[in-house]
Formats: C-alpha cells, sequence, structure tokens
C-alpha cells in the first residue's frame, strides 16, 4: 500500500516537472521569436555601457619617428588603439593588457606579444559574445583587419584562421622579424559556459601610416 | 619551461622601471634574459613572450650596471632555489618556497622601483610603478576564456526549476 502510494506520488511529480518544463520553454520560446531582434540589440546594449573608454592621449604613447620604434608604451589596463573589421561590421576598442577584467570591455592585447608597428607578433583576444567577436568565425581569407592607434594606422590581411585548443599556446607563437596579428575568441559561441575550442584569425601586415606622415 | 621560469620572469618583467644614465646595464639584462640556465639538470630559458616584455620595457627605460647586477643576482638566487628544491615545475613547489621565490622577486623590483603583488581575481602578478599599473604576468599559461555563458539558457533553467517547484508544491498542498 505504502509503495504503491509512494509510486503515485514520483509519478504525478515527474507529470509535474515535466508539465513546468514544456510551459517555460514554450513561453521562453514564443518571447524569443517576438522579441529577438530587440533582445540582441538590448544585449549588446548593456554588453556594451560598461565599456570603459579611457583613452590614452597620443603623447602618453610615443613612437621614435625614424626608427618607428615605440619608447613610451600605454599604461596596462587603458584603450590605446581602436580594431576595425569592415566585412563583419565590426569596430571596437583595443586594451593593453588581457586580465578577465579587461575583456569585459573590449579586446584585449597580450602583453606578451609585441605592438602594432613593431614587426613581431601581436596577440589580440575577444569574447564571442554579441558585440564583441560573435561573427568573427565568418571572416574571409583575405579580408582586411586595420589597426587604428594614436601613433599610426596598420592595415592587416588574412591568410589563415584554425580552431585550436586553449592548450595550444605554440599555433599562436610570438616572433619577432615578421608583423603577424593573430586574433582568438572561444569557439561554439552557443556554448553554456567554458569552452575549449578557440576560433583564431592570422592577417599578415600589408600597410603602415604613420601619424605625421604625408 | 614557461613555468619553471615564472620566478625569474617576475623579476626581469620589473628590470626597466628605473631612469638611469647607462645602457649598457639593458644590454647586460637582455643578453642575461636570453641565455639559457640549468634548473634541476635542464637546460631552461625564456619564452619569446617573456622576451618580448623585456624588451619593451628596455625600449622605453634604462638601468644601471649597478642595478643591473643586483637584478641578475637576485635571479640567480631564485635559480638557485629551484636547483635546491629539484623541481622543474613551479606549480609543484610547496607553499613556503613559493613565497619565497616571490619575495626575492619583490627585492628584485624593488631595486627598480617597482612593487609586484598579487591580483587573486584576475590570478595574475601585478606590476606597479607608483600608481601606475606597468604589466601584469598571468599563472595561467593557456589561452584565455573567452567564451559567454549563455543567459538565456540560465534564466529559462531557474525559472523552470522554480515553476516545478510551485507546482510539486502545490499539487502536495492540494493532495
Amino acid at each position: 500500500m505504502l509503495n504503491k502510494n509512494v509510486k503515485t506520488i514520483i509519478k504525478a511529480t515527474m507529470k509535474s516537472i515535466i508539465v513546468a518544463f514544456i510551459y517555460s520553454f514554450l513561453f521562453f520560446g514564443v518571447l524569443f521569436i517576438c522579441f529577438n531582434k530587440s533582445y540582441k540589440e538590448l544585449k549588446s546594449t548593456i554588453d556594451l555601457i560598461s565599456i570603459n573608454n579611457k583613452e590614452v592621449s597620443s603623447k602618453d604613447v610615443l613612437i621614435d619617428e625614424e626608427s618607428h620604434k615605440l619608447v613610451v608604451y600605454p599604461e596596462y589596463g587603458t584603450k590605446y588603439a581602436t580594431l576595425q573589421i569592415p566585412s563583419l561590421n565590426i569596430d571596437l576598442p583595443v586594451f593593453f593588457g588581457d586580465s578577465m577584467s579587461i575583456l569585459k570591455h573590449g579586446i584585449g592585447h597580450s602583453s606578451s606579444s609585441y605592438f602594432p608597428g613593431e614587426g613581431g607578433s601581436i596577440l589580440y583576444m575577444g569574447h564571442n559574445n554579441v558585440g564583441v567577436l560573435s561573427k568573427l568565425k565568418n571572416i574571409d581569407i583575405n579580408s582586411e583587419i586595420i589597426v587604428q592607434t594614436s601613433y599610426g594606422k596598420f592595415t592587416y590581411k588574412v591568410y589563415d584562421h584554425q580552431i585550436i585548443n586553449y592548450k595550444e599556446t605554440d599555433k599562436v607563437p610570438t616572433n619577432k622579424g615578421e608583423e603577424i596579428l593573430m586574433l582568438y575568441t572561444c569557439f561554439q559561441t552557443s556554448t553554456f559556459g567554458h569552452t575549449e575550442k578557440r576560433f583564431v584569425v592570422y592577417a599578415k601586415l600589408e600597410n603602415s601610416e604613420y601619424r605625421g606622415e604625408e | 619551461m614557461k613555468k619553471v621560469m615564472q620566478g625569474m620572469l617576475v623579476m626581469l618583467a620589473t628590470f626597466t622601471f628605473v631612469t638611469s644614465v647607462s645602457a649598457k646595464g639593458n644590454d647586460t639584462l637582455l643578453t642575461y634574459a636570453n641565455q639559457s640556465h640549468k634548473i634541476a639538470g635542464e637546460n631552461v630559458s625564456l619564452s619569446n613572450g617573456d622576451i618580448a616584455k623585456i624588451e619593451r620595457f628596455l625600449n622605453s627605460n634604462e638601468v644601471t650596471d649597478e642595478q643591473a647586477s643586483d637584478i641578475i643576482a637576485k635571479c640567480d638566487e631564485i635559480i638557485a632555489v629551484l636547483n635546491r628544491e629539484g623541481v622543474k615545475d613551479v606549480t609543484k613547489l610547496s607553499k613556503n618556497v613559493k613565497n619565497e621565490i616571490f619575495g626575492l622577486a619583490k627585492e628584485a623590483a624593488n631595486i627598480v622601483g617597482v612593487t609586484l603583488s598579487y591580483d587573486k581575481a584576475n590570478k595574475e602578478i601585478v606590476a606597479y610603478k607608483g600608481d601606475k599599473k606597468i604589466d601584469a604576468i598571468s599563472l595561467n599559461p593557456y589561452l584565455k576564456q573567452t567564451g559567454t555563458a549563455n543567459v538565456l539558457a540560465i534564466t529559462m533553467s531557474v525559472v523552470a526549476i522554480l515553476g516545478t517547484g510551485t507546482l510539486v508544491l502545490r499539487k502536495r498542498f492540494n493532495a
């Protein structure tokens, strides 16, 4: 008798749980269909609101005009450039440093890499959410990536992209001698929580225009 | 290999924050940074990323010969500690030894007017010159986590669970 009652309760409880989940998914499904675009715009706006546009004034980043070598670097954690990918309509602030707190505000620049114009590898990264790098996976070979700094404008052309594991740091090497811009974000943008995959774009320097040069 | 050199990296990353008169100290430090050193029976050297940090600092600051010598002496002390422990992986060191190495690194940083501290939230060693943050060295050697949780999925799950609970409780009370 007791077993029969327990079975009845369990059955009723399971039925209630299933009904509750169905109602919840239907409810949010309708909301998503009706307000998807608005939600994306709202989420993107909310994501961007917190961006700290503390800019480093051009006098704070100094470059030797003859050697084009940086002699005064931006303060860690401050914005010193913007990253533009015209083909994807991406225009984002770039901050020196790659702490998780910095990545909340825009593109991070690994301090274990060089700066645009220094002739070495540059490593940038950003979150894969809407308003940052969610569209990066759609980038084409030969697309342009432009980095605008207070000391110059640097144009890179994409020659490769790969999906790598987060432990494969040898796939984003720091080298001197050739200026390669590497930009990565987490792969599988619909992932709930952490992911081990990274989508990396590789681009070679095509053109440099230093400020003050005609 | 990179983990083993983290103690040195912290010190080496603070080399250039003092203005001085001689570029020779800079050359001395850069040469030292590019050398390999024997640690626990293996030749170990800094990564290209670590060298890039050091070059950046040396590009914008100069170090005296005396300061370079003192910093190199501290680096040698750190190497001696690692050899004493016979450990190549810094993460395998005891808390006391890690504190010992960090202490030596802070002494080296002080030579050039830099303070080091540990940022728990970001899990990195942070270098300051005065109130200006100069650099940070992550203790995570891998690529950053640049994914974001699906807020909608979390919200739906929470509501579903709350809704379920409410329905179940209501059934129980009405039964």
